[in-house]
């Protein structure tokens, strides 16, 4: 029973670490000179990433 | 769009594998034989459907700025349970499909329709969503299995997961002689899948062409 | 030493991760249309690899196994990962904003890249010490990056070629891969 515990607890700071490192990197600026660097990658089609080439087009296109 | 549309979608115009290029890792390595891709897809599809509905259930209470790990967690749980309970119930399978079952986590297709799909509709609509495209990748995993197993050994053979026994087998003996190994090597894998994506390349375009004939 | 060696070649050329056993086909096929980006891809994949499986080692020894829950590990590692992903990428936007122009867009791209979790897991299952742990973690997203920069070039000149129209962009790259593969199946006799 003590496992399940450690297990639930284990899990909850490693959850909450990845939560916040990805809120901290999310709101550190992007270095100058690098706001418009983009990777036209499209090896899978989640076109909410950043990196897929739908994205720039939007951009463009606004 | 209307739900049976959204739902077929996932066969051919939308399908994963050959259309969207999703979740090929396992795709390749999965599909020597029929068994593994019938396993293997009804797995994600299981994954997938579940994965959707939770998802698109706490849709409203999911902080958005970090909705990428809440998805991330609730996938890797549901990875995790699926995984221990193939172990328990099916051995061996979960032998032959190995560390395929645990990299489902990271296949694009299950985050690629969170974000795509179940963090915008309603917990039914995801659910149908889960069900169509994890035919869909079945149905494509069942294609490549097909040719692959038949070169490969000159028969196919579908066992039950829970004992192992046969259910059917069919065996083309007097082409035994003639069957080509490098099929169930990833050399054959690569190739079945790119006459596949081909194919379907084909499809995809031949309904765009005759509305363009019709404009004309 | 020759045994860490023949290890090293034996993940490089003869198992090949994205040859024979396909993990990483996302970016094989989606950053592989430069030379230079394919460099990049495969420099920040070294790297997330070398660096998530020391800690995943360290966390899967030292915490999952003396507390008794070994059957967290598949969340655990992918946490690891990602954060690790997330971690590095901060520190170089602050920290060194050149470094970021050149690998900065790689990273997030590294974090559903079934590589990274195969190879966290590999040096568990495979009962792993220290040293081979880390030859392991080197040697195989090294076997990538060449594979991805051969790849690439390929491509290339694939763009250039003539091509009927179905067969155009992925389909004939896959094909160009196959016979990659099977002339990496040459070297299966070598270690």
């Amino acid at each position: 029973m003590n496992n399940a515990i450690y297990a639930a607890v284990f899990a909850l700071i490693m959850g909450g670490l990845y939560a916040a490192l990805y809120y901290l990197n999310h709101r550190t600026p992007v270095p100058k000179g690098c706001e418009n660097l983009k990777e036209e990658c499209s090896g899978c089609s989640i076109s909410s990433c950043a990196n897929h080439p739908s994205q720039s087009k939007i951009i463009e296109g606004e | 769009m209307n739900r049976k549309e959204n739902f077929i979608a996932g066969f051919v115009k939308e399908n994963p594998v050959f259309g969207l290029y999703l979740g090929l890792c396992s795709a390749l390595a999965i599909s020597t034989t029929l068994d593994n891709a019938i396993g293997m897809g009804l797995c994600v599809t299981l994954i997938l459907t579940a994965s959707n509905m939770i998802i698109s259930a706490i849709r409203k209470i999911t902080p958005d700025e970090i909705r990428i790990p809440v998805y991330i967690v609730v996938i890797a749980s549901l990875v995790s349970a699926v995984e221990m309970l193939m172990a328990a119930f099916m051995p061996q399978l979960y032998a032959n499909l190995g560390v395929f079952i645990s990299l489902i986590v990271v296949n694009c297709i299950i985050l690629g329709r969170a974000e795509a799909f179940a963090s915008k509709n309603g917990i039914l609509d995801s659910a149908l969503d889960g069900i169509g495209m994890g035919l869909g990748y079945t149905f494509s995993l069942l294609l490549i299995s097909f040719v692959r197993e038949f070169l490969a050994t000159a028969s196919w053979t579908i066992t039950n997961p829970f004992n192992n026994q046969v259910i059917l087998h069919v065996g083309l003996s007097f082409l035994e002689p003639f069957k080509i190994s490098m099929f169930s090597t990833s050399t054959g894998a690569f190739l079945t899948f790119a006459c596949f994506a081909a194919l379907f390349a084909v499809l995809k375009n031949k309904p765009a062409k005759k509305e363009k004939k019709e404009a004309k | 030493m020759a045994e860490l060696f023949s290890m090293a070649i034996a993940a490089v050329l003869i198992n090949n991760i994205i040859l024979t056993k396909f993990f990483g086909m996302c970016p094989f096929l989606g950053v592989s249309k430069k030379t230079s980006s394919a460099v990049g891809m495969g420099v920040a994949v070294i790297f997330v690899i070398m660096g998530a499986s020391i800690i995943t080692y360290f966390l899967y020894h030292g915490v999952l196994v003396t507390l008794g829950i070994e059957y967290m590990q598949l969340i655990t590692f992918i946490l690891v990962i990602a954060s690790f992903v997330q971690f590095t990428e901060m520190f170089i936007k602050k920290f060194s904003p050149a470094l970021y122009k050149s690998l900065g867009i790689y990273l997030p791209l590294i974090t559903t890249n079934c590589a990274v979790l195969y190879v966290a897991k590999d040096n568990i299952t495979q009962n792993y010490g220290f040293v081979e742990m880390l030859v392991n973690s080197f040697s195989v997203p090294l076997g990538f990056l060449l594979v991805l920069y051969i790849f690439s070039c390929m491509r290339e000149r694939l763009d250039t070629a003539d091509t009927p129209n179905a067969w155009k962009g992925n389909p004939v790259a896959l094909v160009a891969a196959a016979l990659m593969a099977l002339a990496f199946s040459g070297f299966a006799g070598l270690v």
